[in-house]
């Protein structure tokens, strides 16, 4: 055996890739992003047993499984047509809860946190949890610790391994909690509420107080005009388990509301040659390019998205919150990506409130939690939003329920054309007669990060996650400088 | 003393789940007593959980290198990674940061770990078998684990 130092940063096969493209005068003329391909998915799921799917399909990803794990097991209730009953919906919902709030607070604390709270032209070594934690004290680190293990505890006491839960079934699921349990959860529940407001009250000191920042969210090289897509409940208020799909056009009308197992009539999927990755749109719009407007089929998914489709949030704390961000940011819809930010700390909060109201509930720990399925299997549908998305699972069986097709469209993948439109535009912002740098890709990459894209992610070989590079070439299209990120 | 022994990767992308596949074969093994062996899909922070409460600690994975042949195991400590600091993604943060973040928070992290990879062909087929010389190199890594882990136990 070769004892070796590896340079992996550089070394590393397999990146995503961010490339730019550069005419005469050194301006940004075009920018796409590619990632690495995976195949025969479909292949891999046909044959197999559809209740075997909500244990498999979470393994795609390495940071949602609790979301493919819910679409998952909403297809196979839908597959054979099976209702489950209400505690088993509000566990479901509550799991979910749990999930959302830790996944961004994560997300916020450790991702967009160190653009922001750092800075976004901090020295590259600053700008990652250690300066946010530098920056904002050991205390809250501790208290960033501790609620993030809170949501992991919730969904390992139902789901079992929290990546890998083995808890939804046709017709409900498996557990439930004790009083016992029950009362254990309500206590990080109010700890969760009490954590969410001081979150939110850490980015009105540090992001909007601050000038610089705000004037950054709402400048032209970060925003992007496009249709919005969430699930809703009943009142139009935003639902990560449940509801319709909703879509909004560029200037915050209604432009659709469906049913999951409608979805095919209102999205279709775009191929470029030069990417694996599909493109969907909106059907009744048209693809026509990588272009904004109300003319161009491009949407999108994930907080940001998610707020702009829906007319307010079902709980106190977050309602006023999302009213007091469209105040702040000049109406609705917001168009600015990095706006997702502040989105999805609102998304947290409505997450925490949700979560003490679910666990408040009466029923919260009855033993009704499964329907005993009696239908034969056809087709089902199930749709969740994931952190990063609506997120579409789509099966269809044989008669004993073996899976003979599946379609998935997976969250990050709805927003891939918007994603290749901010990269462009931002790059455009700040890329000036060729002049690129680490301080002036990382304004570029943060158009990128604000959709906390997740392409790719259920690869687990080392360095642990796909790499980033970025090249730039000239008006020749000879590549004139790379990064490895 | 507790060691933990973790092994990672996908089972469910070809080659990506060669670290799973060595911890199961090493489960069946009678280890020292100080030992503990666990399989996880996890990276970044989410793997600082798992470290936690260990003294040392033996990480296997898959790797991918420019060049590299298919099979070879190499082994080296975290810092090797301490270079991709940038995120791109929540679920990016490298080891090296997530250790000194625990650090720095006052948490428990094993003081001594270690990085076993096997140099590995294909990780984005979706399959639950690992390609044939993949496949040959596990015996081999079982035999190297061991040996670390013996002289873990010892100091």
């Amino acid at each position: 055996m070769k004892r070796i130092t590896i340079d992996p940063v550089t070394r590393l096969e397999g990146h995503g890739k961010i490339e730019i493209f550069l005419d005469e005068e050194g301006e940004v003329a075009n920018a796409f992003m590619q990632i690495p391909e995976f195949r025969g998915f479909e292949k891999f799921c046909e044959e197999r047993p559809a209740e075997e799917l909500p244990r498999i399909t979470p393994r795609i990803c390495g940071v949602c499984p609790p979301a493919h794990h819910l679409a998952s097991t909403k297809a196979c209730d839908d597959l054979w047509k099976v209702d489950p009953p209400s505690p088993a919906k509000k566990l479901r919902e509550l799991f979910y809860s749990a999930y959302y709030f830790s996944d961004h607070l994560l997300a916020f604390y450790y991702l967009q946190g160190p653009d922001f709270i750092v800075g976004p032209t901090a020295p590259a070594a600053k700008r990652n949890i250690l300066g946010v934690i530098e920056k904002v004290g050991l205390d809250v680190g501790k208290e960033v610790i501790k609620h993030r293990a809170y949501g992991q505890k919730i969904l390992e006491m139902l789901g079992g391994k929290p990546i890998h839960p083995t808890w939804g079934i046709p017709g409900g699921v498996t557990k439930g909690f004790t009083e016992e349990e029950r009362a254990e959860v309500e206590e990080m529940a109010k700890s969760a509420v009490e954590f969410g407001k001081f979150t939110l009250k850490a980015i009105d000191d540090i992001v909007l107080k601050n000038k610089e920042y705000v004037d950054l969210i709402l400048s032209d090289p970060y925003t992007i005009s496009s249709y919005y897509m969430g699930l809703v409940d009943e009142h139009n208020k935003v639902n990560f388990y449940d509801g319709d799909i909703r879509v909004v056009d560029p200037e915050g009308k209604e432009f659709a509301k469906f049913k999951p197992h409608e979805y095919l009539n209102y999205i279709e999927e775009h191929v470029e040659p030069w990417s694996y990755l599909k493109f969907p749109y909106l059907k009744g719009v048209g693809w026509k390019g990588f272009v904004g407007g109300k003319d161009s089929g491009v949407y999108r998914v994930a907080p940001l998205a998610r707020l702009n489709a829906a007319d307010g949030m079902a709980t106190p704390v977050a309602q006023e919150e999302y009213e007091k961000f469209y105040q702040t940011l000049g109406g609705k819809p917001v168009p600015h990506t990095l706006a997702t930010n502040w989105a999805r700390v609102i998304e947290m909060m409505y997450a925490a409130e949700h979560l003490l109201e679910l666990i408040q509930d009466e029923e919260i720990t009855s033993d009704n939690i499964r329907i005993v399925p009696t239908e034969t299997p056809t087709e089902g549908v199930g749709v969740v939003e994931a952190c990063r998305g609506t997120l579409y699972h789509h099966y269809q069986t044989d008669p004993d329920g073996i899976i003979t097709k599946v379609n998935l469209i997976v969250a990050t993948v709805n927003n891939s054309a918007a994603i290749c439109m901010s990269i462009k535009k931002a790059a455009q912002g700040v890329i000036k007669k060729g002049k690129v740098d680490d301080g002036i890709l990382n304004m570029v990459e943060m158009a990128f990060r604000a959709y906390d894209p997740c392409f790719a992610c259920g690869t687990h070989t080392l360095p642990g996650q796909m790499p980033l590079e970025v090249n730039i070439y000239n008006h020749h299209q000879e590549l004139i400088q790379t990064f490895k990120r | 003393m507790k060691i933990l022994v973790l092994g990672l990767g996908n089972p469910i992308l070809t080659d990506d789940g060669v670290g799973i596949y060595i911890a199961r074969e090493l489960q069946k093994r009678s280890l020292p007593k100080e030992v503990v062996v666990e399989e996880s899909s996890l990276s970044g922070f989410y793997l600082m959980d798992l470290l936690l409460g260990y003294d040392k600690a033996i990480i296997i994975d898959s790797v991918k290198t420019k060049g590299g042949k298919v099979g070879e195991i190499y082994s080296f400590k975290p810092e090797v990674f301490d270079r991709s600091v940038h995120l791109t993604s929540v679920h990016q943060t490298n080891l090296p940061t997530a250790m000194k973040f625990g650090k720095q928070m006052g948490l428990k992290v094993p003081k001594e770990i270690i990085i076993f990879a096997v140099e590995i062909a294909d990780n984005q087929t979706f399959s639950e078998e690992c390609t044939p010389l993949v496949q040959k190199a596990i015996p081999r890594a079982v035999r190297l684990v061991e040996e670390e882990l013996l002289s873990m136990a010892r100091g």
